[in-house]
């Protein structure tokens, strides 16, 4: 993975989920990111997202079997992998690298 | 409806797999949750804009996102897919920039939607009556055939009518049948009005009668049973088997589609007929030749009967004939064939053998491609107006479109641009048009008059393909202009040079502003020209004043009323009751009222008195209660009304007044005696000519005999009452039921209602016409109006320098209208020449109006010019709110 990092959307996804821990279905993971952001999120967007982040191995999910009547088809219960959780620290560290060679810069200002 | 858009729109957008099936889940369980939450509310709105836009990125921008190149996201993109991908992109871009121009977006699309909604209405109905073949086999190789009297070429009113299209006799039908190498096969059919005797009741319907090749030719299954064989055909003297086929209809209305009906007796004028058979819904064979059946009895037919059945129908020339050509043979040596055969026995004439299509349509095509025409030309004007609109946002995004060149974007990368915002919009305009089609087309077909195969009529793939067609036709129409301005324009030159272009933006809007104008006048002067004429038609006197007439048709049945003293004491039972009415002035009966129109043909034969060759006299034959003539109102001319005496006297005989004066021209046919249905026949008086089936045509010639020696099954009966004769007619009919509830009643109307029916298609094609026309003066003022408005805050500065320098404000206004009002002018005149072309085009349809109408030109363009007016004086008058102070300081 290197030097890679997640955007900030894929961010807010990942940092949802493990907000969310037990619970995180992907419409209350989707509720959390609007209730955190304050803005309204993409449906198609969001989906698309989190396949992306399922390919890359960064976040993974089960099946949970629906308690509620009107819905059949099974629920999807997100968490994040040991590679999404490392992807999600360097992510982290890469931030914090950019903002230290800016801290004079800031400090000057 | 909405649940199934949305599903169908996922279906065709989202992921495969489980992934897809989740994400309707969760869409689904939100959409359960936010009406768990909102008790009483659907949210079906919701669910729709949330699957749009679901739909939107799966199917558009997902396509995008997998072919951006460089993400690294799975293979890399190919050529194709990375051409789509910049397609895609572009889309997206087009997207972004007209939400950023919502006004303009907003209006455009409904001016496209508007002009493509109508178009794609209009579409449907020709190509629903026009275009879409008849529900039979192969329908190209029918053909109608019929004969041609040399005798009777030229001959006025309906007789020549009805004798240039002779149809068979039976045993011309048999002749032609049996030396026959040409065809592949031929049948013949007829309709007469028959009574079904119910449990409890009786109704006229009307009954076919076909001969045993009919469905074969037509290439038709019954959906039930059979159709007639031909040991069931019989001949003119009788013989045929009492088996009846039943319509889809007749099945499911009056047998409550019963699938066991096979085999049961029904009572069709009397007689109990056995079912064999049901045809197929779609089912239709119009009579197109018989004008002696009205236009309510040659559409469908309730029953059939096999043709021997029909007592002697076979016996006269009076069976239509359709034919299945041989595709290997040409229709000359199917003519030439058919001529050897049928007219080996007679002196002159000629055999017609016509395309069912066209034979079916005649008449209907110009009417309704003119109508089509129409709405291309509000499609055009639309599309000049979406121009205009484009070319003023040009001018506001001319900093956008600088600073994208000036970062590397070539012209054609933003010619491309523009097209593609063009072609977006053109997208919705198309979906917004096809919803309004769907109301429109159904619209249409409510207001039609009777026409062949509107059942058919209806929003289907075809008028959809119709309508994309159009809708980027429109917006390369539209977008071309705009882009072309921009090409010509150098990107870096564009910011520079903006002065220059303003100037060629604003003669190519106002060249466009008159183009929207002329076309307008064309339909406003098309819609003026075919209203004056309906007017004119409707204004037409029929002979006799219509308005207070009130009409019901009975026919009395044969085993109540045997004999015709029977039947006349019946009528006068009838009319006795219906006099009593209050309001009714007078009652009377005919066999045949005008404007249904029906005839019955018959020729007097008037032996010539010293040394004159004999008349021939070919009239319409009508038998009528004495006092007719007084109840309608038509003035006798001269002589008697017919006479009250009984069958034993001689005939007296009423003829036309062009009667009269064709064949006794300087003298009286009064007193004039000839042999007639066995006895002697003398006119006793001359009535007024009356119009029989269409305001605009001549009267027919026509001779009136007495119901008194004449007497009749089937009459009209007809009131005059000085209250409403639309009440009237209907009590007229409670009447007929209390006197005899077995007495089927049916065409229960009024006079004035009758004669409007007959102008019914000339109604259509104007009040569409007038409906475009108007709706083209509201673009073209819109059109007029965003010019006016750009105008005044493109030269703002110039106005706050005038300002400045003293000059008044109402001069300036003056000013500016006058410039805007200029292309007006320019279009206006153009368009008044155009139209004086296409008058020549509609000459056709006009009655009693010269193509060029000096008042309907008039009138055009005076209203024209006021609503010019308002629409250039309306943002002029915002230059009273400029300060010049502020101007001066923005610029």
């Amino acid at each position: 993975m290197g030097d890679a990092s997640l955007g900030e959307f894929e961010q807010m996804v990942v940092l949802a989920i493990l907000r969310q821990g037990d619970g995180a279905f992907a419409l209350e993971v989707r509720r959390e990111i609007e209730d955190e952001s304050g803005r309204a999120v993409s449906r198609g967007a969001f989906y698309t997202t989190l396949e992306r982040l399922k390919r890359k191995g960064l976040v993974t999910w089960t099946r949970v079997q629906p308690t509620d009547s009107r819905r059949r088809e099974a629920h999807r219960l997100f968490s994040v992998t040991p590679d999404g959780m490392e992807m999600l620290r360097s992510t982290q560290r890469q931030l914090h690298a950019r903002w230290a060679r800016l801290d004079d810069a800031l400090e000057g200002s | 409806m909405i649940e199934r858009l949305a599903d169908f729109l996922l279906d065709k957008t989202l992921p495969g797999g489980e992934t897809g099936r989740i994400i309707r889940a969760d869409l689904h369980e939100e959409w359960a949750d936010l009406r768990e939450r909102n008790p009483g509310r659907q949210f079906r709105h919701w669910l729709l804009w949330e699957s749009l836009k679901l739909a939107l990125h799966f199917g558009l921008l997902g396509l995008g996102e997998r072919t951006s190149p460089g993400l690294g996201r799975g293979a890399p993109a190919s050529f194709g897919e990375r051409a789509l991908g910049s397609v895609v992109h572009d889309l997206r871009f087009a997207g972004r920039s007209l939400q950023r121009r919502p006004v303009f977006s907003v209006v455009s699309v409904l001016t496209l939607g508007l002009g493509i909604g109508s178009a794609a209405a209009m579409f449907s109905v020709v190509d629903g009556v026009l275009v879409r073949s008849v529900p039979f086999r192969d329908p190209g190789q029918l053909v109608d055939v019929w004969l041609t009297s040399e005798g009777a070429r030229g001959a006025p009113g309906l007789v020549g009518r009805t004798w240039n299209r002779l149809p068979l006799s039976l045993a011309e039908f048999r002749a032609w049948q049996a030396q026959n190498t040409v065809f592949d096969g031929m049948a013949v059919h007829n309709a007469i009005v028959t009574t079904l005797t119910g449990d409890d009741s009786a109704e006229r319907i009307t009954i076919g009668y076909g001969s045993a090749t009919l469905l074969s030719v037509l290439g038709v299954q019954p959906i039930l049973g059979r159709w007639f064989l031909p040991s069931e055909e019989g001949e003119v003297t009788g013989g045929a088997a009492q088996v009846t086929v039943i319509s889809y209809d007749t099945w499911r209305n009056r047998l409550a589609s019963d699938p066991g009906v096979l085999g049961r007796a029904i009572l069709l004028g009397g007689r109990s007929h056995t079912i064999v058979g049901v045809l197929p819904p779609d089912f239709r064979l119009r009579h197109l030749g018989m004008h002696w059946l009205g236009e309510d009895q040659r559409g469908e037919r309730d029953v059939w009967a096999p043709l021997g059945s029909s007592g002697g129908l076979g016996n006269g020339n009076n069976l239509e004939a359709i034919a299945r050509l041989d595709p290997a043979v040409p229709l000359e040596d199917a003519v030439s064939e058919a001529s050897a055969i049928l007219l080996a026995d007679r002196e002159g004439g000629e055999v017609r053998i016509v395309r069912r299509s066209e034979d079916e349509t005649s008449g209907l095509a110009s009417p309704l491609l003119l109508l089509l025409a129409a709405t291309g030309v509000l499609l055009l004007i639309g599309c000049a107006n979406i121009a205009t609109l484009a070319l003023g946002e040009l001018h506001a995004r001319t900093q956008e479109l600088a600073t994208r060149g000036a970062l590397g974007a070539g012209k054609g990368r933003i010619v491309r641009q523009l097209m593609v915002e063009s072609l977006v919009l053109g997208g919705m305009g198309t979906a917004v048009g096809v919803l309004l089609a769907l109301s429109g087309t159904a619209l249409l077909v409510d207001l039609a008059p009777p026409l062949p195969r509107l059942e058919a009529v209806g929003i289907d793939l075809r008028v959809l393909g119709f309508s994309a067609a159009v809708g980027v036709f429109a917006a390369v129409l539209f977008g071309a202009l705009p882009a072309l301005v921009s090409a010509r324009t150098s990107a870096a030159g564009m910011a520079a040079t903006t002065r220059t272009t303003t100037v060629r933006r604003g003669e190519f809007e106002r060249w466009l502003v008159s183009l929207e104008v002329g076309l307008t006048v064309v339909l406003l002067v098309s819609g003026g020209l075919l209203a004056r004429s309906l007017g004119r038609l409707l204004a037409v006197d029929p002979g006799f004043p219509a308005e207070g007439l009130a009409t019901a048709s009975v026919y009395l049945p044969g085993d109540r009323y045997p004999t015709g003293p029977e039947m006349l004491t019946a009528y006068d039972e009838i009319l006795a009751r219906v006099r009593v009415l209050p309001g009714v002035l007078k009652a009377s009966a005919i066999t045949r009222l005008p404007f249904p129109g029906l005839t019955n043909t018959n020729t007097l034969c008037i032996p010539g008195t010293g040394g004159e060759e004999d008349r021939l006299v070919s009239a319409q034959q009508l038998v009528a209660m004495p006092d007719y003539h007084v109840t309608m109102g038509i003035p006798l001319q001269a002589g008697q009304p017919l006479p009250n005496s009984g069958p034993d006297q001689p005939f007296g005989l009423v003829v036309t007044e062009n009667i009269a004066q064709r064949y006794w021209p300087g003298s009286s046919p009064l007193g004039v005696s000839f042999r007639m249905w066995g006895g002697t026949a003398t006119i006793v008086g001359v009535g007024g000519d009356v119009k029989r089936n269409a305001l605009g045509a001549a009267p027919d010639p026509a001779f009136y005999t007495s119901l008194r020696q004449r007497p009749a099954r089937e009459v009209s009966l007809v009131a005059r009452t000085a209250g409403d004769a639309r009440a009237l007619a209907a009590e007229m009919a409670d009447v007929v039921r209390t006197f005899d509830s077995g007495i089927p009643v049916r065409q229960v109307t009024t006079l004035p209602d009758l004669i409007r029916a007959s102008a019914s298609q000339e109604r259509y094609r104007t009040l569409l016409m007038e409906v475009f026309g108007i709706l083209a003066t509201a673009l073209a003022a819109v059109g007029v109006f965003g010019i006016t408005a750009r105008g005044v805050t493109g030269r703002a500065k110039e106005m706050g320098v005038r300002f400045s320098l003293g000059a008044e404000e109402r001069g300036l206004v003056a000013m500016v209208v006058k410039e805007a009002l200029l292309p007006g002018v320019i279009g206006a005149a153009g368009g008044l020449i155009a139209s004086a072309w296409v008058g020549r085009l509609l000459a056709g349809f006009l009655f009693g109006v010269e193509a060029f109408d000096p008042l309907t030109y008039g009138v055009v363009a005076a209203s024209l010019a006021v609503v010019s007016l308002a629409a250039s004086y309306l943002p002029a008058r915002r230059i009273a709110s400029l300060d010049p102070a502020e101007v001066l300081r923005a610029q």
